[in-house]
């Protein structure tokens, strides 16, 4: 795992990658298990649902069908809990990738050899997106192998979606703080930035439905693209996937350019 | 294209006001061990990120190994080998696995020579490097330099805060490199080391490149402390009109004074007398500059000529 610096810093994440996986294993085993409890009540709880008023069923994530796993993961799971387990652990690695090894003082001995700036960011952001890909392939196996356990039915190929559309959630999180850290070689600022941003935007996300004044700025929150449990019942929207992507190239770009162009701090 | 391992163009590098180095003018010949010598903040280190492009100048340019400082970074440190001031490595790695993270990314390592080296200084690479004393650690961070076998080792105070014994062990390794061919660049604020170790000596304080000259210039200009003490009593007149001589004072048949360059002719008066005690104190770094400038207005006018 030393063979160069997308496999170090792989290495670098093997003990919290590992703990992060793991725990996305209990976690899907946890929500995976409780469904049945929750069918059993669906009846009602659809009904609850129904009765609702509009803004507070968007609030909730928009359509919500408690009697199917997949409609049980898109309302509870895939809306809150898989953006924060993601989001909390993009921005770790991301921004402590550049900036962490510039804090300690290792990135001046990285680049005492004969590799560029832009290998070793390129190497860096790589390694970050295959982690959180891990992340995401984890969470699927994680719900299949549980669910068929449990021998509940699951509508695989569209979790299958909605676990990519978390992922590249993530992968959007992770290169905004290693943007971030490329900028300002600090720790404390990217990962600063990053999650006010990610908590700002999310807010937003969810609140837009209700505040008219609001909707337009939905467009412009990585939330809305991710689309909460929506990939999960309906299938990955293609178009807002490619924002996402096209959002994070640019977020690679912008790292290459600022990280190539300034002083390192240390 | 310059000759030189290292050579500089007015090379400036201010921080916002502050002053890093300012246009430094400087040529390191190949083969040569030279000694980048100066206080806390003179811009020894500031010098040595601009040649290293860890930092970019504010003006002026540098080329290492005949090659733009700029635009040729990765090809300059295929050759050269680098040891921060602040070194840092990768605490959770084992030396071993430390070398062999380097050896993929730089793929020009001489592995005979390393192990030859570890051997040389008795490194033990099976230790984490986050165990491993300052002064082990330190030896780590000069064999990553060494184990390419640079063409230029560019050190950046490589024996501060080392005791003595490890401190012998270091200039030994950089004597030999040099002894192979090896240019070696070094910033140090200890005058002494640089006179053990380097050929010729750039002065910087403030920022600016005071002056160049070989070791022996240097030594003749050294002021040193000295005090003796006499178990007779001595005339008060006789050291005083001395050539070199400052500062006498004499009391109770003790003789303290500074004296530039040679000694010579203070210890030849001084043994028509009985004697019971001669110290000298190292020549301080700032004693050094007094014979540069006599005192900080100089240097003030100097700065503000060169700005
Ligand atoms: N990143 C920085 N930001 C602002 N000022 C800096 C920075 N780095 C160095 N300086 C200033 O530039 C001047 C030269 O610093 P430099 O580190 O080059 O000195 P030095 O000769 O290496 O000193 P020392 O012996 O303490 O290592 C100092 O006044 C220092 O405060
Ligand atoms: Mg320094």
């Amino acid at each position: 795992m030393l063979g160069n610096t997308f496999l170090k810093t792989l290495r670098d994440q093997r003990i919290s990658g590992s703990i992060w996986l793991a725990g996305m294993l209990a976690i899907t085993a946890y929500v995976v298990f409780l469904f049945p409890v929750i069918a059993e009540q669906a009846e009602a709880l659809n009904e609850l649902i129904e009765n609702l008023p509009e803004a507070l069923l968007a609030l909730a994530g928009g359509v919500i069908d408690y009697s199917t796993l997949n409609g049980f993961l898109a309302a509870e799971f895939f809306s809150v809990f898989c953006p924060i387990i993601f989001l909390v652990y993009a921005v770790i690695h991301g921004s402590g990738t550049i900036a962490g090894e510039e804090e300690r003082g290792t990135l001046a001995l990285l680049l005492a050899n004969p590799v560029s700036r832009t290998k070793v960011i390129l190497h860096k952001a790589a390694a970050l997106v295959v982690a959180l890909m891990a992340g995401s392939l984890t969470l699927w196996l994680g719900l299949i192998a549980w669910a068929g356990i449990a021998g509940i039915e699951i509508g695989a190929w569209k979790l299958a979606q909605g676990c990519a559309s978390i992922g590249l959630l993530g992968i959007f999180f992770a290169l905004l703080s290693l943007a971030g850290g490329a900028a300002t070689g600090r720790r404390g600022i990217s990962s600063g930035i990053a999650l006010g941003a990610g908590v700002a935007t999310y807010l937003v996300n969810a609140f837009a439905p209700l505040v008219s004044w609001l909707e337009p700025g939905r467009l412009a929150t990585p939330f809305y693209y991710y689309g909460g449990g929506d990939p999960v019942l309906n299938g990955l929207n293609m178009l807002h996937a490619g924002v996402l992507v096209g959002a994070s190239i640019v977020l690679l770009a912008y790292s290459v350019w600022a990280f190539e162009r300034r002083d390192l701090t240390r | 294209m310059s000759r030189g391992a290292i050579s500089t163009e007015k090379l400036t590098k201010f921080y916002g006001d502050v002053r890093g180095i300012h246009d430094l003018d400087l040529e390191v010949r190949p083969g040569e061990i030279f000694g980048l010598l100066g206080p806390n903040g003179a811009g020894k280190t500031t010098t040595i990120r601009l040649l290293l492009d860890y930092i970019r100048p504010t003006s002026g340019r540098a080329t290492v190994l005949g090659m733009d400082a700029r635009r040729a970074g990765v090809e300059i440190r295929r050759h050269v080998g680098y040891l921060a001031g602040d070194f840092a490595a990768y605490d959770n790695l084992t030396g071993a696995e430390f070398f062999e993270f380097l050896a993929r990314l730089r793929s020009n390592v001489d592995r005979a020579y390393l192990n030859q080296l570890c051997e040389q200084i008795s490194f033990d690479r099976s230790r984490k490097i986050g165990t491993l004393s300052k002064g082990n650690k330190q030896k780590a961070g000069l064999l990553q330099a060494l184990m390419h076998r640079p063409r230029l080792l560019i050190l950046d105070e490589p024996t501060f805060g080392l005791d003595p014994l490890v401190q012998d062990q270091v200039h030994n390794l950089l004597r030999a490199a040099a002894s192979d061919g090896v240019t070696v660049f070094l910033s140090s604020h200890i005058l002494s080391e640089v006179e053990a170790l380097c050929e010729r000596v750039g002065i910087v304080r403030h920022g600016l490149l005071v002056a160049t000259e070989t070791v022996q210039s240097l030594k003749a200009r050294a002021v040193r402390r000295l005090t003796i003490t006499f178990s007779e009593v001595v005339p008060e007149t006789v050291f005083a009109s001395l050539p070199g001589i400052q500062n006498v004072e004499v009391s109770d048949g003790r003789v303290r004074c500074q004296v530039t360059g040679s000694l010579d002719a203070v210890v030849k008066t001084a043994a028509r007398y009985r004697v019971q005690d001669i110290v000298t104190e190292e020549p301080k770094l700032e004693d050094v500059f007094l014979g540069y400038y006599s005192d900080d207005d100089a240097v003030a006018r100097e700065v503000k000529n060169a700005g």
